[in-house]
């Protein structure tokens, strides 16, 4: 009996180790998941899609029956801005430089279907993370439809985030907010574009460095990808929130903030890599 | 200490860890107060243990840690490991103390939350994730432990009030 304990005692630590050896492995997400995980995704990712459509379906009835009496405050809120708006809209007068802006802003916004990067697959979500820590979300398509590792996944508004993992028609998502990957960036609101480096953070804010230790950018200032490493060139982060020289490094370090409303997400585009497509 | 002698075959509660892995992921997402929504995975876990036993919660904590991990986790590995520990240490040290009061368990499924995140955050430090855990701690988990805490008690009334033969002494 005692050899039986101690042969379970150290069968339970041989196991323990097993599983955190798995957890330091599979941590970054893995090129291809395995047979086994694949098949029960391609099971379940279809009966996921119905239920968290119909879902939708009754959050969207519900949603306004919830709100309503919230509408009236948003309704006075939103003339009062409306008037705002329309005296700024007056007041507003287009310079040249700001017009030059615009047209180097609209330029790099446009990169993106310039370049004939128009080989994307749209897809819903179909399941979003179980626990509070991170964002992550699952979407219905994968290696099937040509989405790898690291493909971006965007909306209308812009990027959200990377394919973590992928199997053949689900993938995992993880938002740049939650992304510790670094994602190169070019600043284009100010008269000179500048390059940089963003990640996500521990408090879910989304940081990056400039490059140029003399960079001079401005609040507002547009984010989209450089084009260097993972993601294509031209698809829009966000605009600049705070901007702070650091010291130490000696680099301009901004905080932006994201196009995207990352609680109201449905549904999602991802751009194919041209490898694939020339595969 | 329970005396039940309820049981449920394995591939009902596969089915039942299924079925919650895609309600929760999916319907529950919208049932979120303040961005925080109930971990209905451990709640799982806890009722199957505190109910069936050990080797009904272990197979609950591995499965349905699997498939939180596998679809919808940074690594595998980290909520099945949570979870069988949360498993094993309420078969040990809350089972015995358990007599049908509805408080102990309510106290239960607060500990067992906070002992997940802190685990969830011990891990995700070592494996150099980052951790934004004041933030969560913050946050997250008091709004989560008392969602969890009332869901426990519900699910285990209604689940005690419709299994026959569950007595307790």
């Amino acid at each position: 009996m005692d050899r039986y304990n101690k042969v379970k005692r150290w069968f339970i630590l041989f196991v323990a180790l097993l599983v955190i050896t798995m957890m330091g492995i599979t941590m970054g997400g893995r090129e291809r998941v395995t047979f086994i995980e694949n098949t029960i995704g391609n099971i379940i990712a279809p009966i996921q899609r119905g239920v968290y459509s119909f879902g939708d379906f009754i959050g969207d009835r519900v949603r306004p029956i919830v709100s309503i009496w919230k509408l009236e405050s948003e309704n006075q809120a939103l003339l009062k801005e409306n008037e705002r708006l329309n005296s700024e809209l007056i007041d507003a007068l287009l310079t040249k430089e700001a017009y030059e802006d615009l047209k180097s802003l609209e330029s790099a916004l446009n990169y993106a279907n310039d370049q004939g990067i128009d080989h994307y697959v749209t897809s819903n979500i179909i399941g979003k993370d179980i626990g509070n820590w991170y964002n992550m979300f699952m979407i219905d398509v994968g290696t099937k439809d040509g989405v790898t590792k690291y493909s971006a996944v965007m909306n209308g508004n812009g990027l959200i985030g990377l394919v973590y993992e992928v199997g053949s028609n689900w993938a995992k998502v993880v938002t740049i907010v939650d992304n510790k990957t670094s994602i190169a960036f070019e600043v284009v609101g100010s008269k000179e574009t500048y390059d940089g480096m963003l990640h996500g953070s521990v408090d879910s804010v989304i940081k990056g460095e400039l490059f140029d230790p003399r960079a001079k950018v401005s609040l507002g200032d547009t984010i989209v990808t450089s084009g260097l490493g993972v993601l294509e060139k031209g698809i829009h982060i966000g605009s600049i929130q705070e901007v702070v020289y650091n010291e130490d490094t000696l680099l301009t370090e901004i905080v932006i903030k994201p196009s995207v409303n990352f609680r109201n997400i449905d549904r999602v585009f991802v751009v194919i890599k041209d490898e694939v497509i020339n595969d | 200490m329970i005396s039940s002698d309820v049981t449920i075959k394995y591939r009902y509660l596969f089915l039942i860890i299924v079925l919650n892995f895609i309600l929760q992921s999916t319907l529950f997402q919208g049932l979120k107060i303040n961005g925080v929504s109930a971990n209905y995975t451990l709640v799982l876990v806890l009722i199957i243990t505190i109910i069936f036993g050990i080797k009904e919660g272990l197979f609950t904590a591995i499965f349905a840690g699997l498939f939180a991990d596998v679809f919808l986790s940074m690594a595998i590995g980290i909520n099945l490991f949570i979870l069988v520990v949360i498993s094993i240490l309420v078969s040990i040290l809350g089972r015995p103390l358990f007599t049908g009061n509805k408080w102990i368990l309510f106290f239960l499924t607060m500990i067992s939350t906070i002992l997940y995140h802190l685990m969830y955050g011990f891990f995700m430090y070592f494996l150099n994730k980052g951790v934004k855990f004041e933030l969560v701690m913050i946050r997250v988990v008091p709004i989560e432990v008392l969602m969890n805490a009332i869901l426990c008690v519900l699910v285990y009334n209604v689940l005690a009030h419709f299994l026959d033969r569950y007595k307790l002494d």
